[in-house]
């Protein structure tokens, strides 16, 4: 007898429709799978076999061959396994066909036939909603990733028995009732405040234009000034993630299977701070299935890179381009896969080799030749995508001592950011953008408008400094940012040089 | 004889055989058994000792329309391991090219097909059913 079942696969983050057809036919016994499924899926017979019977569910010795389609697409995973073991029961007239109409099925089974979570959940949720499946039968576990997903009848069950009694009208599930977003955010009781950072004034003023225009910035400072305490407060100041942002990130962990323990949903933005052995395939993404990397694990949030010099040269380099177009695409033999990669790059090095070039005391031990070895480690091409430069330097005694007064804290300067997001999102409604750091050349034509003062001095500086036509437009962009923290509408002359101000470092340094 | 008793190795070849001929009859000894323990539960006894020239099996049989093609093991003791342990890949793959070609001759590749192993220890039989798959090779 023939059967079919609906599943999904996944190619990257994009999920596409598997037909899983079962037919039981005489002759010797037989179990093949085709449809171009790999090992892990192979694996699949020993799996639903033993779940079968365990489950006290019966399907006799016949010739059975089960198909994957369409065949041309390569499957991977374990989560064919439910489909599988219910197109069985159904071949095996166990069940009845149309229990099973319009009802996508996805699991692992455990060998007593319970069911294990798969990665990617969310994915197929959203997927079996865009399809206008009856339902989707996932494992229980996967319940908290897609307790957001309205419109479709999601019902999470424990176990391959379970779902049989369902199907067979013995014992229903309930589909699950669909989470508001809102609660699922928790308050963010981070360890990192901005209340606790000493002194710091102008780094804490640059974070916050870098927070509120999703730049990226660079700090330059001697070891144990702050820069990395500072980074980690970053996270804290973003505005909280959309509900949409918050399922785009969802779904990149969830294909990796990178959710937490909980495998609930994400609501905080990430922050990913790889250490700089890391390879350009765990930093952009890569490998034999073209998985995606930290970028992409970072999207929406925070990619810091702390000790930026010490990152292999060609890595750094591999960033360029997907920090530029917020997507990393990579090619491999068996996979194309794109991935967003819209993060906030924030870097952090020290000046030199010893750390101390440029601190009073004459601490350096460095030559100049030294020092411009080290600052040569991060190309031109990559200093050119970061917005904003800083210097963090040593903190003043006052400032260190017990009793001066706790700093602004995270959450009034996040309400300020937020305020400045705000006017973004307005301003940029119906073109896909939300913040200053996204604008092309075109739209920054159009959404800059600057004092005729404002003009003049940015066209000094770029004539003085002999500046590139990006280094030119990038400091319009963080300019932009400055006016919307200042509720401004025009880009005045005063935010032209603060954004000057914060490109330059100093005139020895990069412009 | 005399004479060439006093030869060891033909020697050990004649004691050989008597074994092997004393092992011969265990086997159609226990097949036996088999059968009658398959017909007293129903089943209707379709062929015995089917063979071809690569392949074998020992009993075909039916019962609710299903074939079972029965293998059959027999042991005196356990010294060696259960007698299932016996039915090898290579057993089964023997097994199941005579069930091809069996169905094959008999015009019925479309029935539904069961292999089975019989165990029979002194005064004990077991019936596994469904003991295994097709091999890889044959299906």
């Amino acid at each position: 007898m023939f059967a079919r079942v609906t599943s999904y696969g996944l190619d990257g983050m994009d999920p596409f429709e598997v037909s899983v057809e079962v037919n039981f036919s005489g002759g010797v016994p037989y179990f093949g799978l085709v449809g171009l499924p790999d090992a892990s899926v192979k694996e699949a017979k020993e799996r639903v076999d033993a779940a079968l019977r365990n489950s006290g569910l019966r399907v006799p010795a016949a010739r059975v061959i089960v198909n994957l389609a369409p065949a041309s697409i390569r499957k991977i995973g374990s989560m064919y396994d439910l489909p599988i073991a219910v197109s069985m029961l159904i071949g095996a007239g166990q069940l009845d066909p149309s229990a099973v109409k319009g009802v996508m099925f996805v699991g692992e089974l455990a060998l007593d036939g319970t069911l294990r979570p798969v990665p990617g959940a969310l994915s197929g949720a959203l997927f079996a909603r865009e399809r206008k499946a009856s339902a989707l039968i996932l494992p229980v576990e996967n319940a908290r990733e897609v307790a957001c997903v309205d419109r479709v009848p999601l019902l999470a069950a424990s176990s391959l028995g379970q779902v049989a009694d369902h199907l067979a009208g013995r014992a229903k599930i309930t589909p699950l009732k669909p989470v508001p977003y809102e609660t699922l955010r928790s308050k963010t009781t981070s360890d990192h405040d901005l209340a606790y950072v000493r002194g710091q004034y102008e780094a804490k003023r640059v974070l916050e234009i870098t927070a509120a225009g999703g730049h990226n910035l660079l700090m330059l400072g001697p070891p144990g000034s702050g820069k990395t305490m500072l980074a980690r407060c970053l996270p804290g100041i973003l505005p909280d993630m959309s509900f949409e942002e918050a399922l785009e990130v969802t779904r990149i962990h969830s294909v990796a299977g990178r959710l937490k323990a909980d495998g609930a949903m994400l609501t905080e933005r990430p922050f990913r701070a790889p250490h700089h052995t890391s390879s350009s395939a765990a930093l952009v993404g890569g490998g034999r299935d073209a998985s995606p990397g930290e970028m992409s694990f970072a999207h929406h949030g925070v990619l810091f890179l702390d000790e930026l010099p010490e990152y292999p040269k060609y890595v750094l380099e591999s960033l360029r381009q997907p920090l530029e177009d917020g997507r990393v695409s990579i090619a491999r033999v068996h996979a194309h896969r794109v991935y967003p990669s819209r993060v906030m790059l924030i870097a952090a090095m020290n000046p030199c080799k010893c750390g101390y070039y440029g601190q009073a005391g004459g601490r350096c031990k460095c030559s100049p030749d030294d020092v411009r070895r080290y600052q040569g480690r991060v190309s031109g091409p990559l200093m050119d995508r970061i917005d904003l430069r800083i210097r963090v330097g040593s903190v003043p005694v006052e400032d260190l001592s017990l009793s001066a007064p706790d700093a602004e804290s995270s959450e009034s300067v996040r309400l300020r950011v937020q305020a400045a997001r705000r006017r973004q999102l307005e301003r940029y409604s119906g073109t896909g953008l939300y913040t200053n750091a996204q604008l092309d050349n075109r739209l920054i034509l159009e959404h800059c408008p600057m004092s005729d003062i404002a003009r003049n001095m940015l066209l000094l500086v770029t004539q003085r400094y002999d500046l590139t036509p990006r280094s030119h437009f990038r400091i319009i962009k963080v300019a932009r940012t400055i006016a919307d923290l200042a509720a401004s509408d025009f880009i005045e002359e005063t935010h032209i040089a603060e954004a000057v101000r914060y490109r330059m470092l100093d005139e020895s340094s990069w412009v | 004889m005399e004479a060439l008793q006093d030869e060891p190795r033909v020697a050990r070849k004649a004691a050989s055989m008597t074994a092997k001929r004393g092992a011969y009859a265990f086997g159609r000894y226990a097949e036996t058994q088999a059968v009658a323990w398959l017909e007293k539960r129903g089943y209707t006894i379709l062929g015995r000792n089917y063979r071809t020239r690569t392949s074998e099996v020992d009993i075909i049989a039916r019962m609710d329309g299903i074939l079972a093609f029965v293998e059959v093991k027999a042991r005196t003791s356990a010294a060696y391991g259960l007698p299932c342990e016996a039915v090898t890949l290579r057993k089964q793959t023997r097994i199941a090219q005579a069930a091809q070609s069996w169905l094959y001759e008999q015009d019925l590749s479309d029935s539904y097909v069961r292999f089975d192993v019989i165990e029979i220890y002194p005064g004990r039989i077991r019936h596994i059913r469904n003991a295994f798959e097709t091999p890889e090779a044959v299906a």
